[in-house]
């Protein structure tokens, strides 16, 4: 509503003062087409996968163009491993990261060597998830448990799945009663620990869950150290049928970083249609050098909370 | 430590008591209103200026001759004879029928000897002069004029100091900090010029004096309002009308001065919706009230009332009886101020100033909603939005001129600050009033600081002070140190060279994301999370004197900011609906602004005025982004050119208009934006993918922050101004502002994607008429 009050505001404002207006058009040529190298490491699990790809002109409407049989390795303190070109820009190495170890890809494009390096999470702070249940039943709500590491600097981040049967709308009917679909969903916390750089205030819902994340809820260890932190989370469409996927995760810094700022962009891109005079950059985090992108790393958990068997056994890809 | 440089201090001091002191006040004669930064000076020494409150206090005894000049005023000499224990009263007769402004030699020479250091001062009939948008003459677009100072965007009233943001600039008002100091979104500025006697601008060496900014500080005083006779005035300008009354209440001792301004295009427009019975109606007005009153006690004491309140108010009402709702929309903001201060003159030694202020600054959304059609049960409801920063404090400044080698001021000052940055509450037929969310917080602040003018040898003159700021927040309890030091070497009669260092702390912030002056930019204050800032400033500058008709100055500067904060990337004060404590979306980091001000003055003769250059460069730093890399800063304008120039024509005293024609020059380099060149597929963790309906739109890469510069901004304005000679004291002002239309755009978008650029201030005619009843 204030965006709305704004611009109503504001454009009369300019009219009255004889507004002249001109569209112009940026000549980014020469100004910077990097490398891109995108990759998550997961701590413990097979293979390590990193794209390459070549950035494309901001008018570019054809499809992104893979760098193909470039030369790549990930080094660690005592090891080289080389990687694999498989497809689509896609290069595999068939090793499981192991937590608290740094590794560092590089990549030999054109001359130049792309590089960037992480040191993967512990996934020791990650502890259970269980359901309980609110004052006013059948409402469900689920306790995340972390126990944290002293001293260590933890980023925690939360999201989960709904899990239903694939509907087939046309038809209005099920597609197949084995053929499961996972979709993000909201969630509401009152855990004190939270950043609530996604958050919106919705003072409708039940039991004072008052604050709805978008999505993701990242809890940095800022306000603890080394202590067992439960964080309460309620999804308002979970509650009835129990079908949940939940992850608990620990992000390196650079994954953090990136998220966070990837998450907010986003969400600032969406606003831009609102709001076009208030135009002001947002920014996505890398830290590959020679080039952008992210390269990072987790540890992850994920935990079925479900009474139907068939939700049980879901494997997500 | 402290303890250490207060004895030393009083050491130095304690040797000068004895000496002999002449003091008093230096007046307009026909108005009777002080006249700040006169110069008073006995036989061929050195002087001293009239502080703020036109009172001197200079060394001299019986027989000693004393002279005073002030700029545009006749020379003023007296022989003392057995006046060291008594308050004068020295009343100055202007130079206005000889039509020339006119510089003496002595304040020249003066200037050149003191150890202040990057200080532009204005008159209020420079302000007058100069043309400007839409024909109303403005005093922060006129500061924008002067080296080092640029603005937010064209026309907009905002200013960037030395590559500061706006909030690293104190402005005050007779004392008082005021944090709006925008109408109509920066197109106005708060000050009505007819209402300001004097403008300060301190950016190099600021004196221990001042506090609780990281760049500069802009001191405006009031008009006390004339003594002797009731005078009044009335002007319009294209969007605003402005009335000022002032006389004596007392004669010659006690004085009120009240001005008035206000938009008039909202008038007709109220009125024809009144007529046409309109369904809609949309209105915009704002208006200022400035108002003060003066007492004189006694020689030795005066008392002074000053008042402000300003607000704006966006009107937005739909009444359509087939919608079966009424909707009524408010958006308005405003400043308060007041502030009661009480001068005393303990002995001719010593001057004190004792001040309590009050500052608001609000801004308020209200929708309102209420059905109309026939139902029993009316639905209401009534949806309020607002901020809000509360500042009172109480403060005790001191000249102290013991009449030797030293000028020293001191004082203390003690501040409570409450902070609203966000509170929304919600009401409607089924549920009581609600707050939906409420960010407070508050914070105290003392500060004491000394301050000594030494003159170390007759070509040598330092000012050494020292701040100290406590902070409390909360149950914690922060000290900050903050020395200053200036010193300024004369070379020759005319040639003088200076150097300074500052360093500033600063307790609140304003944040902002548009290049526009929004009036719910917010102002929020350090806390646990947010650090205060602070900064290292460093300046040094060569002034020449030619024949007393140019001065000719360049000054260098070198600033360090830590903790400087902005929004996260991304995020901006609508981010806020939702309740999150802004401290959830800022960033802190470190800045670093250097560059050099040429400027060439002239205020002698028919033909006045300056130019300047200024090279400058600003940046920041944040880690979050690019590494913790620094890039340009958003008021990074690495060139810029001003020329202001007046030409009065001769008037030979029986012509029914004096005539002048001034003009306008502004040249600065393009503004900054962010702009993205290139773009890849966005990656997130194995087990999110666009098969999960999340959405992956792709990341714009932009290689740095702020690295495309718009099209050299820059604008010829002139005007012509008549000024009736005969009863009727009317004048006029025509011209033109743009002169040859150049496209100076003020903002920006994106839309489509594409980036577009507006200008609202083409070429444009000025006409301003003013009246002035006798």
């Amino acid at each position: 509503m204030q965006k709305k009050v704004l611009v109503v505001l504001v454009i009369p404002l300019i009219l009255f003062l004889i507004s002249c207006e001109r569209e112009f058009e940026f000549d980014t040529t020469g100004r910077g087409n990097p490398v891109v190298l995108n990759g998550i490491l997961e701590a413990g699990s097979l293979p390590a996968t990193v794209f390459l790809y070549h950035s494309q002109e901001m008018g570019d409407t054809s499809n992104i163009s893979p760098i193909e049989g470039a030369t790549m390795w990930l080094e660690t303190a005592e090891d080289k491993y080389t990687f694999e070109y498989t497809d689509s820009g896609r290069y595999i190495c068939n090793i499981a990261p192991q937590s608290g170890k740094t590794y560092r890809v590089k990549a030999l494009v054109g001359g130049d060597t792309v590089w960037a390096e992480t040191t993967i999470p512990s996934d020791t702070g990650l502890g259970c998830v269980t359901l309980d249940t609110l004052e006013i039943r059948p409402w469900c709500y689920y306790k995340m448990d972390i126990n944290d590491e002293k001293e260590v600097d933890n980023k925690y981040w939360f999201w989960v799945y709904e899990l239903n049967y694939k509907w087939d709308y046309r038809v209005d009917s099920l597609i197949d009663e084995s053929d499961v679909e996972a979709r993000l969903a909201t969630m509401y916390s009152k855990t004190p620990y939270a950043d609530r750089f996604l958050s919106y205030y919705d003072p409708n819902t039940l039991s004072g869950y008052t604050v709805n994340y978008d999505y993701f809820l990242r809890v940095p260890d800022d306000g603890f150290d080394g202590e067992r932190v439960i964080v309460d989370v309620y999804h308002p469409n979970l509650s009835s049928g129990n079908n949940g996927m939940f992850f608990m995760a620990a992000f390196d810094k650079h994954y953090d970083k990136y998220m966070k700022s990837y998450l907010t962009y986003d969400d600032y891109l969406g606003r831009m249609d609102e709001l076009t005079i208030y135009y002001q950059p947002s920014f996505v985090y890398s830290n590959v050098h020679n080039g952008t992108g992210i390269f990072g790393s987790m540890a992850v958990k994920d935990t079925i909370i479900s009474d139907n068997p068939l939700f049980q056994n879901y494997q997500y890809d | 430590m402290i303890k250490y440089i207060f004895f030393f201090f009083f050491l130095i001091i304690s040797f000068q008591v004895l000496s002999q002191n002449i003091s008093g006040y230096v007046l307009d004669s026909e108005s009777g209103e002080p006249l700040i930064g006169a110069t008073v000076y006995k036989n061929n020494s050195e002087g001293t200026t009239a502080n703020k409150y036109g009172y001197f206090s200079i060394g001299a005894g019986n027989a000693d001759s004393v002279f005073v000049s002030y700029v545009g005023y006749q020379e003023y000499a007296f022989t003392c004879h057995d006046c060291s224990d008594s308050v004068l009263f020295i009343k100055m007769k202007s130079y206005n029928e000889l039509d020339e402004v006119t510089v003496t030699s002595r304040s020249i020479q003066n200037e050149l000897r003191s150890p202040s250091m990057g200080i532009n001062r204005m008159t209020a009939r420079q302000i007058e002069q100069m043309p400007m948008v839409l024909g109303e003459s403005d005093v922060l677009k006129s500061v924008q004029m002067l080296p080092g100072v640029n603005n937010g965007s064209e026309g907009t009233a905002g200013i960037s100091v030395r590559g500061g943001s706006p909030d690293q600039t104190l402005i005050l008002l007779d004392d008082v900090p005021v944090y709006n100091v925008n109408h109509m979104f920066g197109y106005f500025s708060v000050f009505n010029s007819d209402a300001i006697s004097s403008v300060n601008l301190v950016k190099g060496a600021i004196p221990s004096r001042y506090g609780g900014r990281l760049t500069s500080v802009l001191d405006l005083t009031s008009r006390d309002g004339n003594y002797r006779k009731l005078k009044s005035s009335l002007s319009m300008g294209t969007m605003a009308l402005k009335a000022t009354v002032e006389g004596p209440i007392i004669k010659e001792k006690a004085s009120f001065m009240l001005s008035v301004r206000k938009t008039w295009p909202d008038i007709p427009l109220r009125a024809y919706y009144y007529f046409a019975e309109s369904d809609y109606t949309t209105t915009y007005g704002f208006y200022d009230v400035n108002a003060k009153v003066n007492y004189r006690v006694s020689k030795k004491d005066r008392i002074f009332l000053s008042f402000y309140k300003g607000d704006d108010a966006f009107k937005d009402r739909v009444d359509e009886s087939y919608e079966e709702y009424k909707y009524d929309n408010t958006f308005s903001w405003g400043n308060n101020t007041a502030s009661l201060r009480w001068n005393h003159v303990f002995t001719n030694k010593l001057f004190a100033n004792f001040t309590s202020y009050y500052s608001l600054y609000k801004y308020k959304k209200r929708n309102y909603m209420v059905s109309t059609g026939s139902s029993s049960e009316k639905e209401k409801s009534l949806e309020e939005h607002s901020s809000s920063l509360t500042d009172i404090a109480l403060k005790a400044d001191f000249d102290y001129m013991p009449g030797g080698i030293n000028k020293v001021k001191f004082g203390a000052k003690l501040s409570r600050k409450a902070f609203l940055p966000v509170e929304e509450s919600y009401v409607n037929n089924e549920s009581a009033r609600r707050i939906l969310s409420d960010v407070s917080g508050n914070i105290t602040s003392a500060d004491i600081y000394i301050e000594d003018e030494i003159s170390i040898a007759h070509n040598l003159n330092a000012n050494v002070g020292l701040r100290t700021s406590v902070l409390f927040s909360g149950f914690d309890k922060n000290v900050y140190w903050q020395p200053r030091v200036s010193l300024a070497w004369k070379l020759a009669r005319d040639v003088s060279v200076k150097a300074g260092y500052s360093r500033m702390a600063q307790f609140v912030h304003q944040l902002t994301n548009s290049g526009l002056s929004m009036p719910n930019d917010l102002w929020v204050t350090s806390n646990n999370v947010i650090n205060p800032s602070y900064s290292d400033l460093y300046s040094a500058g060569v002034y020449y004197n030619h024949n007393d008709l140019f001065q000719v100055s360049a000054e260098a500067y070198y600033s360090k900011l830590s903790n400087v904060i902005c929004y996260y990337p991304g995020t901006d004060f609508t981010k806020l609906d939702d309740g999150r404590n802004w401290y959830d979306i800022v960033l802190q980091g470190k800045g670093e602004a250097y560059g050099a001000e040429f400027m060439l003055e002239k205020n002698k003769g028919r033909f006045t005025g300056f130019v300047n250059y200024t090279w400058s460069r600003s940046l920041r730093s944040y880690p979050e982004l690019y590494g913790g890399t620094f890039s340009p800063y958003d008021y990074d304008i690495p060139h810029k050119i001003s020329a202001s120039v007046n030409y009065n024509f001769k008037y030979n005293g029986e012509a029914k208009f004096k005539k002048s024609i001034s003009a306008n020059f502004n040249f600065s380099s393009g503004r900054l934006l962010s702009v993205a060149t290139a773009k890849f597929p966005a990656i997130f963790h194995p087990s999110v993918s666009d098969e999960n309906n999340w959405h992956s739109d792709d990341v714009y890469y932009t290689p740095k922050v702020n690295n495309y510069r718009m099209d050299n901004f820059h604008r010829l304005d002139i005007a012509f101004n008549l000024e009736a000679t005969g009863n009727i004291k009317s004048s006029w002002t025509f011209g033109v502002y743009n002169i040859y239309n150049k496209f100076n755009a003020t903002h920006f978008g994106f839309r489509n994607n594409k980036m577009y650029e507006v200008a609202i201030f083409p070429v444009m005619p000025i006409i301003t008429w003013k009246y002035k009843l006798k």
